[in-house]
């Protein structure tokens, strides 16, 4: 039995830093995607932040101006793997902050777009379903870069590089 | 894994290989600390100077049309574009068009109601302002919904309200589709012709009120408008018969009879006096 177990942990740990890999490039790609959507039109980003009428008027504009910046320098980061840990809990950090954005324009009725990938602001039609789409999507991320912030040990990544006996270790 | 073994059977060894991986360990957990904080410092210089860079590159301000409303609006009324069938001493009901050159869902709006409006404005029992807003630039590669915005507005600073309603309407018939070019100055130009004015080329060449369009969308924006077109009535907005469902021609008649013509306090309305 213990012989078992400990075939299936070091298998485990075999893969782990490859799905990490994936992990971290497919949350990087999306941060990258939404970025480089919203930064051609930032004023477009400051209405879509405004259309959730959540953050105080003086402040739509420095997060409007912000947001694509920030989403750009994460999905570098996490594309290089430099920092994972710290750049997986604030992926985390922020997704949950668009999740309860995203609910809460839901339940106060809002008919807008989340502005996630550019655009924003009003939908046509019935927003119901693009909220749970985009709640569903974003839950999902943020279960991926929950896992990457609890094991950040990946392959082909600048900590490997700055760290090389990492993956002998217990992260600290 | 057999030779570690081997040595951490000598208890001594053992101990400088444990006190070795707890220094390694340190200074591991030192060197990741220093590289989050810097990796972190960096994209927070980043961020900041960027969003400043986006805050100083943000146009606003500059000359503005004159008769510009105070929400950037061009009052198309019996009285700006001096209808001669207007109904004395009604006055009208104030409605407000939010709209998007590029926007096709303001085109279909216009073409619904635009016989109605024209022929209530005349009557003096309407009088619309239009918005012109640039929520849209995305939707074409070249700033179309600012550029045809910035052009109406160079009609009405020239020409006024009956030049700027022709212009607005031919910019209708002539819409490009999202996603496309749109279409270029010199045909903006050629429409403006069109629409009576002959010296707003350099106008909408230089965009003299790209300022103004920007300061428009800006307050459209701040007015909590997150769509195209977006209709007031009396101060209303106005809904489409079910919250999936436009508003169209008979939800604007019907807020227009609720919100009632009055007559002009201290006279009687009589019809046709005007001609």
């Amino acid at each position: 039995m213990v012989a078992v177990d400990v075939t299936w942990r070091s298998r485990a740990d075999v893969a782990w830093p490859w799905l990490a890999l994936v992990v971290r490039l497919v949350l990087g790609g999306v941060w990258l995607a939404a970025g480089a959507a919203k930064i051609g039109d930032p004023e477009g980003s400051v209405r879509a932040v405004r259309a959730y009428q959540l953050v105080p008027d003086s402040l739509e504009r420095a997060v409007g101006y912000s947001l694509p910046l920030l989403e750009i320098c994460l999905g570098i980061l996490l594309i290089i793997g430099l920092a994972q840990r710290l750049v997986a809990i604030a992926t985390a950090v922020l997704l949950a902050v668009f999740i309860v954005g995203i609910a809460s324009a839901w339940a106060r009725g809002l008919q807008i777009e989340c502005g996630c990938f550019g655009g924003g602001g009003a939908s046509g039609g019935d927003p119901t379903a693009g909220y749970r789409w985009d709640i569903l999507r974003d839950v999902g991320l943020l279960i991926l870069a929950g896992l990457l912030a609890w094991r950040p040990t990946s392959r082909f990544s600048v900590d490997g590089l700055l760290y090389p006996d990492r993956r002998t270790r217990e992260v600290p | 894994m057999s030779n570690r073994k081997k040595r951490d059977d000598d208890p001594r060894t053992a101990r400088a290989t444990q006190m070795r991986r707890e220094r390694e360990r340190a200074d591991t957990r030192r060197t990741r600390l220093t590289v989050g904080a810097i990796v972190a410092a960096i994209v927070v210089i980043i961020v900041a100077a960027g969003a400043a860079i986006f805050a100083s590159e943000r146009g606003g301000g500059g000359e503005t049309p004159h008769d510009l409303t105070k929400d950037f609006g061009i009052v198309y009324s019996a009285q700006t574009i001096g209808s001669d069938q207007a109904i004395k001493g009604i006055k009208p009901v104030k409605v407000v068009f939010y709209e998007d050159f590029i926007c096709p869902a303001c085109r279909a709006w216009e073409q619904q109601v635009s016989s109605y409006v024209k022929e209530h404005v005349n009557l003096g029992v309407i009088s619309v302002e239009y918005r012109p807003i640039a929520f849209l630039d995305n939707a074409s590669t070249t700033n179309y919904s600012s550029r045809a915005a910035n052009a109406a507005f160079c009609v009405f600073n020239s020409k006024g309200a009956a030049a700027f309603h022709t212009f607005h309407d031919i910019l209708y018939a002539n819409q490009p589709s999202e996603g496309s070019a749109g279409l270029d100055d010199s045909t903006l130009n050629q429409m403006a012709e069109q629409a009576g004015a002959d010296n707003v080329s350099s106008c909408i060449d230089n965009q003299d009120f790209a300022g103004t369009v920007t300061d428009a969308t800006d307050a459209a924006s701040q007015n909590n408008i997150v769509e195209t077109p977006t209709v007031f009535v009396a101060g209303k907005e106005l809904q489409g018969p079910d919250k999936n469902t436009a508003p169209g021609l008979q939800d604007l008649a019907n807020a227009v009879l609720a919100a009632g013509a009055g007559p002009v306090p201290g006279t009687s309305p009589s019809v046709g006096q005007g001609r």
